[in-house]
């Protein structure tokens, strides 16, 4: 996904020195997580100091940006596979009117779905806290800002700006944070509510405004006629999409029905012990991201492209020795960022207990070091499913990503249903994550073998 | 049977769709042949193509196919594994020259299943393709034989899975994909399968595969090695065979048709049509070419010939008759060539004509074709009563009694004069000489006789015991 600037680091990697490699970390954490972290820490800090803003129910005010987000992506995370897919196409044509004329479409179409997604949701809950009014229009508008922002985010990542993605995203969540403390000093809950999708509101405006500048709209076009036959050919790709992101959540939706604290007036239910771990130990993802996008992205491409290229002119023995060679580069790319990510997850366990201690709302020490197992395998699945986008092969893209989230939505049953939240939450997602990863790993390596029979005989995989 | 005897002509690349002498003489077979009745199975190059003729009214049926273009199969094999050993041994078979294999591979093949797309996406094709590549090609680039190899395959595989319209009698035009459909019908359905050769299908495609510059390697041994395959069994499982000539006949003979089977039917035409009086023009000495103006006429032998002609010849005007619209950039050529040596005031190119009308004041007609079979312009010429010199190819040296006076190898302008101006100079014999090739003309290439021997054929097929109930295996 990140080829291009994955090429770009390594150049700043091979300058040799100390400095140069902690650029390149920097750079490269910036570039696949900077939203990310910026997100996971304001979530953290709203956690750790709502109480100087307002005082009633702060879990609802979590309740509401958690599951903005989890629900954003699960619904709408198939939906921007086939966004990126079309944009990639368009601007691989030069169809920039085009480009931004969809950019327009898609965006208020996630912006009326899912506001009227969420306006239907929040209709139901009557919560206990005073300005309810402002309280539900913010939470809609929240939920619908989220969803527009994920579309920008993709559209802007295409077009490699990364430092404005971060700057727009830092400058927006800390407008947000302002706004969240004035308001809910004002307004109470609401007000915070309200301030925080202030800030959302700004990041979506911001980014419309460098998109737009660069790929301006001609019209606002019916995208339907573009996006629907791509959704009939890669829908594969979309099911990927959905099963992935359902794969991350569901382990938690079930806990949180399960074993969660319900909020008072709401069906909102949060289960801390699960969803604190899931936090930090999803940062811990972070290091073997940036290997994957310094390292093994670029490589396996490398070896991709040639092997594509001997297909067009080579003869068979240049072909099957550039298909081996490729083969080799991949088990390689794996073997060493696993062990690369294995180190780092080890080094997380092993300091897991102090990290607890400083953790808000966790005290369960088993949960936190499941949840940090399984994102060794999480960023495993998520390279895997990677390389089957690269050689094409969305079905066993999709069939991987739904093996990730039937183990895990099974397992999390089960252990919810025996009543061990408390000690095992987290297992799904370790499981999950190991039998999506074994069976995406088998079905990588199975298939590439004839991929050259695939690529010249026509057969396709989306 | 029905009431009419009905027949399926298998068409490839010719009628109703291409001028020329094959699709001239089917038209002509059509009509002659008004008790019976038609139906047309053409495989053409692409679809939805103009008819260059109205189709008589005893055609009842038309059928086309693209024979590019990659079906869905409408019916499916019942034993799917067996399908690639048959391949696998048809393919070896093929190789070692017998085609025992064929029988098997078109039992195994139902009507309407195209196997082309699985030949290819299944492992056990490709690692057929890729030890054939490996052992036959190794040093060209794959993409290229495997292109080569799946265009063959599924022009192969549309021939056999093809369903043409129900007939008594399958009746291909030439040997190639179109003798497969016949070859298909005759397994499948037990009825007859008649060959009919104008030219020989596999040296045609030879020579076309030698020229092109895009096929490399072993591909080009691959595409003769096919064509060639292709024709040989055609020739071993027909029924009946006809060839223009003798000398076409002898090389049916020799890749495998048997002898009892193998008939000569010369060409054919309307004897009283063309027997137009003569009416010389007083001034001038006319010669024509009655031909369509494209590369394969060789129009441009026949231009510089007219140039050293008419510096012999001052008076002599020279005629191009025949349409121009088939090739228009060769057509552009042709005119740059004439205005070049300054032919201007003595060369026409007259387009569509009524050949009658020149045919009735010609004083020679020439041919300078680097490919024909048995041409008819020949025989009109001399049912016209017109000399006649002409390139040798095909069956030209026997019609013109192999007098080397009046033939010339391709693309000799200088002999082809030289014919010309000998007939110039020797009116007296060339009389008696004309006489002769009239009554040749009247006596054995009269369309009736043909006609006859057609109805014949189909009612002898028709009416045998044993057609294609049973295909005996070969030792």
């Amino acid at each position: 996904m990140v080829a291009g600037i994955g090429f770009e680091l390594r150049k700043v990697v091979q300058e040799g020195s100390l400095g140069s490699f902690i650029k390149a970390a920097l750079s490269g954490t910036m570039i696949v997580a900077g939203p990310w972290i910026v997100s996971i820490l304001s979530i953290y800090l709203v956690r750790r100091f709502s109480g100087f803003a307002f005082q009633e129910q702060p879990q609802l005010f979590v309740a509401v940006i958690v599951y903005s987000y989890a629900f954003s992506l699960v619904l709408f995370g198939g939906p921007h596979f086939i966004f990126t897919r079309i944009i990639a196409d368009l601007l691989y044509e030069k169809k920039i009117e085009k480009a931004g004329s969809l950019l327009l479409f898609f965006s208020l179409c996630s912006f009326l779905i899912s506001g009227g997604i969420g306006f239907a949701v929040i209709s139901g809950i009557s919560p206990e806290i005073p300005f309810t009014g402002l309280f539900k229009i913010s939470a809609v508008l929240l939920f619908a800002c989220i969803n527009v922002m994920w579309v920008l985010m993709l559209f802007v990542s295409l077009l490699k700006w990364y430092g404005k993605i971060f700057l727009i995203y830092l400058g927006g969540m800390a407008a947000g944070a302002a706004a969240m403390f004035l308001l809910g000093k004002r307004f109470s809950l609401s007000g915070a509510v309200a301030g925080f999708a202030a800030g959302h509101l700004l990041i979506v405006l911001l980014l419309f405004r460098i998109s737009f500048t660069a790929y301006p709209p001609s019209r606002l076009l019916n995208g339907s006629e573009m996006i629907l036959p791509y959704a009939g050919k890669y829908k594969f790709l979309m099911l990927t999409g959905l099963f992935y992101n359902l794969g991350l959540w569901v382990d938690k939706i079930i806990f949180w029905e399960s074993a969660g604290t319900k909020i008072s007036g709401t069906f909102f239910r949060l289960f801390d012990p699960y969803d604190v771990s899931i936090y930090f130990a999803t940062l811990t993802l972070i290091p073997g991201l940036i290997y994957f996008v310094i390292v093994s992205e670029p490589n396996f491409y490398i070896y991709l492209r040639k092997f594509l290229l001997s297909l067009g002119g080579s003869e068979i023995r240049e072909i099957q020795k550039k298909k081996y060679t490729m083969i080799a580069q991949l088990k390689l790319n794996l073997r060493e960022q696993s062990l690369f990510q294995g180190v780092v997850t080890l080094c997380c366990l092993i300091l897991a207990p102090a990290v607890m201690r400083i953790l808000p709302g966790s005290d369960n020490i088993s949960v936190l070091m499941l949840t940090i197992a399984a994102v060794f395998f999480h960023l495993l699945l998520l390279t895997l499913i990677n390389f089957h986008f690269y050689l094409e092969f969305h079905k066993y893209a999709f069939l991987s990503a739904a093996v990730f989230c039937a183990v895990n939505a099974l397992t999390s049953g089960t252990v919810a249903l025996l009543g061990l939240a408390d000690i095992a939450a987290g297992s799904g997602y370790l499981l999950g994550g190991a039998a999506g990863s074994a069976f995406s790993g088998r079905l990588l390596i199975r298939n590439v073998k004839n991929v050259d029979r695939y690529i010249l005989a026509g057969i396709k995989f989306f | 049977m029905a009431d009419r005897l009905r027949v399926c002509m298998i068409l490839e690349g010719s009628y109703p769709y291409i001028t020329g002498g094959v699709s001239a003489w089917v038209q002509d077979l059509i009509l002659g042949l008004p008790e019976i009745e038609f139906s047309l199975f053409t495989l053409s190059p692409k679809a939805d193509q103009e008819m260059r003729y109205r189709l008589p009214e005893n055609v009842k049926e038309h059928k086309d196919i693209v024979i590019w273009k990659e079906y869905e199969s409408a019916a499916h094999p019942k034993n799917r594994k067996g399908i690639f050993a048959a391949l696998e041994q048809f393919h070896n078979s093929l190789m070692s020259g017998s085609d025992t294999a064929l029988l098997t591979l078109l039992e195994q093949f139902p009507e309407g299943y195209y196997f082309h797309r699985n030949a290819v996406e299944n492992n056990i094709g490709w690692n057929m393709l890729t030890r054939m590549n490996s052992l036959k090609n190794p040093l060209y680039p794959f993409s290229d034989y495997f292109w080569a190899w799946k265009s063959a395959h599924t022009m192969l595989f549309n021939s056999i899975g093809a369903s043409p319209p129900e007939a008594d009698i399958y009746h291909a035009v030439s040997t190639g994909f179109a003798g497969i459909v016949g070859l298909a019908a005759k397994a499948r359905r037990k009825k007859p399968f008649f060959l009919t050769e104008h030219g020989l299908y596999h040296k045609e495609r030879e020579m076309e595969i030698r020229k092109a510059k895009f096929v490399r390697g072993y591909q080009r041994d691959m595409w003769i090695h096919l064509y060639n395959n292709l024709s040989r069994l055609s020739y071993r499982h027909a029924d009946r065979i006809t060839a223009l000539f003798e000398e076409n006949r002898q090389k049916q003979l020799e890749l495998g048709a048997e002898e009892r089977k193998a008939f000569v039917v010369p060409n054919g035409i309307d004897v009283d049509r063309f027997s137009v009086p003569r009416t010389p023009r007083s001034t001038g000495f006319h010669i024509g070419l009655v031909g369509r103006v494209v590369p394969i006429k060789d129009i441009k032998t026949y231009i510089a010939m007219a140039k050293i002609v008419s510096e012999a010849i001052p008076e002599a005007v020279f005629y191009c008759i025949g349409p121009t619209d088939e090739d228009p950039a060769y057509y552009e050529d042709c005119k740059l060539l004439v205005r070049n040596l300054k032919l201007d005031q003595c060369f026409l190119f007259t387009g569509r004509q009524n050949v009658l009308e020149y045919y009735s004041f010609l004083d020679v007609v020439v041919l300078t074709s680097i490919r024909e079979a048995q041409p008819l312009v020949i025989l009109e010429a001399y049912c016209a009563g017109i000399p006649f010199v002409a390139t040798r190819v095909g069956n030209v040296a026997e019609m013109l009694d192999y007098d080397d006076r009046f033939i010339a190898p391709l693309k000799d302008a200088e002999k082809l004069a030289k014919g010309i101006l000998y007939i110039h100079d020797h009116p007296e014999e060339i009389t008696g000489m004309v006489k002769n090739n009239q009554y040749k003309v009247r006596h054995f290439y009269n369309k009736t006789d043909l006609m006859i021997k057609f109805l014949f054929h189909y009612q002898e097929l028709a009416g045998a015991e044993q057609t294609a109930v049973s295909m005996t295996r070969r030792e």
